[in-house]
C-alpha cells in the first residue's frame, strides 16, 4: 500500500519556480502549483490550479488508488498536460488576488476574448 | 412635388452644416476620455502607490490610455484624410501660378536693375558735377569776400554777401543723397526702387562664435549636438570633460 505523497514533495517544483530558481519544465510532466495564463492572445489572465485528486483510506491514511493530477482552469476542471507548457508560476496570494481582480474587472470575466484596456479605465480604489 | 410628412420635427439650425469629422465616433472616443481622465485625477488624489497589485493595475491603467490616445489619433488621421486631399489639390492648382509670377516679377526687377544702375550712374556723375560748381562758387565768394574787405567798396560787400548766398545754396544742392526710382507710367502701379540690404559676411567663424557664445539659441544647438554625441557614444565618460560636459544618467517610467 501506498502512502500519500507530501505536500511539501508535490509542491517542491512550485516553490522552487516563484523562489526564482527557474526549475526545469517539461512538457507533458505538470506539477503542483497555483499558476496563470491567458486563452487567448491580448486575453485577460486566468487563475489555473493544478493539484493532486487522490482516494485516501481514513483509518490507515493510505492511498485507495492512483494519484492523479487536476487542473482547474479558470473555474473548469481540465487535464493538466494540455495546458502546463503555457503556465506561469505565482504565488498563492496572487492567485487569491487574481480570483478577485477576476469578479471586480469588467472585461476579466470573459477569458476567451482579448481585454480591450481602452473601453474602460482600469479602476482599483 | 415634396410631400411634407405629418408630425415630423422641422430640422434644427445648422443640420446642413455638419462637422468635418465623424460626429458618432468622436461622441464615443470623447465620452471614453471622460472616464478615463477622472479615473486618472482619483489616482492621482489617492496619493503614492502602496502595493505592488496596484502598481500592477496602474500599469493597466497606463496601457488603456496609450491604446486610447492611439485610437484617437488613428480616428483623427482618417477624418483629416479628406480635407489633406482637398488641400494638397488646392495648392497643387495655384502654386503653379504663384510660382510663375514670382519667377516673372524678380525677371523684370533683373531687367529694371539694369535701367536704376544706369540712371544712379548718371544721377551720380550730376551730383559730381555740382559738387564741382559748389566748390568754385565757394571759391568766388571767398575771392569777392576778400576783394571788399580789402577795397572797403559797399556795392563789392553786396556782391560778396549774394555770392556767399549763392555759394551756400550750390552747397546745399551737392550734398543732397542721390537716390533714384522709377514711378508709375500710369499712376496705378507702384515705385520700384533700390533698397540696400545689409548682411554679415563670416570671416572669423571662432571669433564670431566667442560673441554668442551665451545666446540661448547657440546653447541650444549645443545641447542638441552633446545629446547626440553621448548617446551615439562619441563623447564617453573618459572625454567628457575634455568637451566641456558631463553625462548624466535619469531613469524614467516608460
Amino acid at each position: 500500500m501506498r502512502q500519500p505523497s507530501p505536500a511539501a514533495e508535490l509542491y517542491a517544483w512550485h516553490r522552487a519556480a516563484v523562489a526564482g530558481e527557474a526549475p526545469p519544465i517539461h512538457d507533458g510532466l505538470p506539477e503542483c502549483g497555483w499558476f496563470k495564463r491567458r486563452l487567448v492572445k491580448g486575453g485577460p489572465w486566468v487563475p489555473v490550479r493544478i493539484f493532486v485528486r487522490r482516494e485516501i483510506e481514513m483509518d490507515t491514511g493510505e492511498l485507495l488508488g492512483p494519484e492523479i493530477l487536476v487542473a482547474d482552469v479558470d473555474g473548469k476542471l481540465d487535464d493538466p498536460a494540455r495546458h502546463w507548457t503555457y503556465l506561469t508560476p505565482i504565488t498563492r496570494s496572487d492567485y487569491e488576488a487574481l480570483l478577485y481582480r477576476q469578479s471586480i474587472v469588467p472585461g476579466m470575466a470573459d477569458s476567451q476574448k482579448p481585454l480591450d484596456l481602452t473601453k474602460e479605465p482600469i479602476r482599483w480604489m | 412635388m415634396d410631400v411634407i410628412e405629418e408630425g415630423r420635427a422641422p430640422a434644427a439650425p445648422g443640420h446642413n452644416n455638419p462637422p468635418p469629422y465623424d460626429p458618432d465616433k468622436h461622441a464615443d472616443l470623447a465620452a471614453r476620455v471622460e472616464k478615463f481622465m477622472a479615473t486618472c485625477n482619483e489616482v492621482r488624489a489617492a496619493g503614492e502607490i502602496t502595493s505592488e497589485e496596484n502598481a500592477q493595475h496602474l500599469s493597466d491603467l497606463i496601457a488603456g490610455l496609450r491604446g486610447l490616445k492611439k485610437q484617437v489619433e488613428a480616428q483623427k488621421k482618417a477624418d483629416k484624410a479628406p480635407h489633406d486631399e482637398a488641400g494638397k489639390a488646392v495648392v497643387a492648382a495655384f502654386s503653379p501660378l504663384e510660382e510663375r509670377l514670382e519667377r516673372a516679377a524678380k525677371a523684370m526687377l533683373v531687367v529694371m536693375q539694369g535701367w536704376l544702375d544706369k540712371k544712379k550712374a548718371e544721377a551720380e556723375a550730376e551730383k559730381a558735377r555740382k559738387a564741382a560748381e559748389a566748390e568754385a562758387a565757394r571759391k568766388a565768394a571767398e575771392d569777392a569776400a576778400a576783394q571788399a574787405a580789402a577795397t572797403g567798396n559797399i556795392d563789392a560787400e553786396i556782391e560778396a554777401e549774394r555770392l556767399a548766398k549763392e555759394a551756400a545754396k550750390a552747397e546745399k544742392r551737392a550734398a543732397k543723397q542721390v537716390k533714384v526710382s522709377v514711378g508709375s507710367a500710369t499712376g496705378a502701379g507702384r515705385t520700384v526702387s533700390t533698397r540696400k540690404v545689409r548682411s554679415a559676411e563670416i570671416t572669423n567663424a571662432r571669433a564670431l562664435f566667442l560673441r554668442y557664445a551665451d545666446h540661448p539659441k547657440v546653447l541650444d544647438v549645443l545641447q542638441s549636438l552633446a545629446n547626440a554625441d553621448v548617446r551615439s557614444g562619441e563623447i564617453t565618460e573618459a572625454n567628457a570633460a575634455l568637451f566641456g560636459v558631463s553625462i548624466r544618467e535619469t531613469a524614467v517610467a516608460a
